[in-house]
């Protein structure tokens, strides 16, 4: 049995003047965090609305489970799109109680006063949700996301409106729903966030994927090499045009990308007689490695 | 079915708007009725529309002055209709259902079953007041004789709601669906009076507005010497009028669910 969970192939979506997505494709193993990275306008929302029924695509296709776009397949998904969406006037357990029966749940209280707690809105689970602030709002939206114990979850910006604590605890609460054996599809702007749960990302730029794969490939994509060298200038016109972009230089220090190794650095500086005293790889953060994509 | 009833009876019972306007609804009926007592009793003095022994609320008279009555009321009980519709759209909760696994047709589904609920308690009560109308002249129950008004008044409430549907729908912004909503009854009622007759009696809101004419229509309005305006109210028959109604409210639901599936939400 096929351990995919969403397949998305030749995703193609226009607006009236923007072509929004460019016929992407990727796809979304069982158990996997997927992060959807891209600035602004990168096509990730659309994406994700396209996946959850509420856009159409001009072009592609998607099948989650394997069973196409059948809404049915919905039922089975957790999610939170853009903002927390609910009825003003009702309060939170009334709200939840709507999401329990589209969700066909045969026990709706129980999961309802469950799910309220595990996001920490038991005590205000009967005030109106007009009252709540943004980030009550926000954490409402994640209950409603669990309330069925879905198999997947889809996520948009879920710490939007959270405060230090709750972004904690969203963090927690989607690695523990790894560890049950969740697949979690997640869009987010906070990389710092991203990098310390995502298993696999995409990232998107202007409708397009331009880098895809394991976090740990991705952030290793170029080496950041430190040099520490009383000799920088020999260094410099030594490598020429084998240095990609200089990060930063100072005294006798310079953090730099290149096409070659540090191994292959070492050796080239050596043959050219040209000792340093450090050189060193130092790991790219996601952040780093986002910016060089999107720079690139 | 059963389960978008519910989630739809969760939404409306703790709705403000909706119960004020039902109560504002429930009180004007009666209220209008008893108002028009002195105004018809003045014009049956002069025109013998009915035995002097009889009064608008005797029965069988009492189907057609009631039905005629409320179907003005109509218009307001379609604001919940806008209300209900576009607040699914300005809550953005219908985007939402549709993520949480409703399809575009059971929301549209959804919404006609509200009309048809909605429509069933507006006749039902339409009915009782009329019984309770009936019962106080104090000569018996008659539940049969022009009945059939209050049937044709329930066609009348679904295709207002079709219409207050579809326009919130289209529009989505509720206070300009509102202004349109009576924007078209106005529009074409100004329609009529240019229009040739042949043409205007087929139009949409005049028609279904004929499905509860006003009682001694003929003979309050034959001795007017501007009759002939009027002559529209007999090139279709009730019936026909009726069925012509109810094509144009299935057009109206069929444009809003093509509408909305085409539509992003």
């Amino acid at each position: 049995m096929s351990d995919i969970i969403l397949d998305v192939s030749g995703l193609d979506k226009k607006y009236k003047d923007v072509h929004a997505l460019g016929g992407i494709s990727f796809q979304v193993r069982q158990g996997q965090i997927f992060g959807i990275l891209g600035p602004n306008g990168s096509g990730k929302t659309t994406t994700l609305a396209i996946l959850l029924g509420i856009l159409k695509a001009n072009k592609g296709t998607f099948s989650w489970f394997g069973n196409g776009q059948e809404a049915s397949n919905r039922i089975r998904i957790g999610a939170l799109l853009e903002t927390p969406n609910f009825y003003p006037y009702l309060n939170a357990i009334d709200n939840l109680r709507i999401v329990a029966k589209i969700k066909n749940l045969p026990n709706p209280k129980a999961a309802i006063e469950s799910v309220l707690q595990r996001v920490g809105l038991a005590e205000r689970a009967n005030s109106k949700f007009r009252s709540y602030s943004l980030g009550m709002k926000q954490r409402l939206a994640i209950a409603s996301a669990l309330l069925s114990d879905p198999e997947v979850l889809v996520l948009d910006e879920p710490t939007n409106g959270l405060d230090p604590m709750g972004i904690v605890d969203i963090r927690r609460l989607i690695l523990n729903l790894k560890e049950e054996g969740k697949t979690i599809v997640i869009a987010s702007h906070i990389l710092d966030e991203m990098e310390k749960i995502c298993t696999d990302v995409i990232i998107m730029r202007k409708g397009t994927i331009i880098r895809e794969g394991k976090l740990a490939e991705i952030t290793q994509d170029k080496e950041h090499i430190l040099i520490h060298s009383s000799e920088l200038q020999k260094v410099k016109e030594a490598l020429g045009s084998s240095i990609s972009r200089i990060i930063s230089e100072q005294d006798s220090w310079m953090e730099f990308t290149s096409d070659l190794s540090s191994l292959e650095i070492n050796k080239k500086l050596a043959q050219l007689h040209i000792y340093c005293d450090e050189i060193f790889v130092k790991k790219q953060s996601l952040e780093q490695s986002f910016i060089n994509h999107i720079e690139a | 079915m059963k389960k978008l009833i519910q989630i739809e009876w969760i939404k409306i019972k703790k709705l403000t708007s909706v119960k004020v306007i039902l109560l504002v609804y429930m009180a004007l009926i009666p209220l209008w009725m008893l108002g028009m007592n002195a105004f018809f009793e003045d014009l049956n003095t002069k025109l013998k529309l009915f035995p002097t022994s009889e009064t608008m609320y005797s029965f069988p008279n009492v189907w057609g002055f009631i039905t005629y009555s409320a179907s003005y009321f109509n218009l307001l009980l379609a604001v919940v209709v806008i209300i209900l519709t576009t607040n699914e759209f300005s809550n953005r909760t219908l985007r939402q259902h549709v993520i949480d696994g409703l399809t575009k047709r059971q929301v549209i589904f959804s919404k006609f079953m509200v009309v048809v609920c909605l429509s069933v308690i507006a006749t039902a009560y339409v009915y009782l007041v009329g019984i309770l109308f009936g019962l106080s002249q104090g000569k018996g129950l008659d539940l049969y004789t022009n009945v059939h008004f209050v049937g044709l008044f329930f066609v009348q409430t679904l295709c207002y709601f079709a219409l207050a549907f579809f326009l919130s729908v289209l529009i989505i912004r509720p206070a300009l669906t509102i202004v349109l909503f009576y924007g078209v009854i106005f529009l074409e009622s100004i329609m009529g009076l240019f229009l040739p007759v042949s043409v205007y009696a087929f139009l949409p809101m005049n028609n279904i507005s004929k499905l509860t004419p006003l009682p001694f229509f003929k003979e309050i309005f034959v001795t007017n010497p501007d009759a002939d305006h009027h002559r529209e109210f007999y090139i279709l028959d009730l019936w026909q009028v009726a069925l012509l109604s109810l094509f144009y409210m299935m057009i109206l639901y069929l444009i809003s669910l093509v509408r909305l599936n085409r539509k992003d939400l």
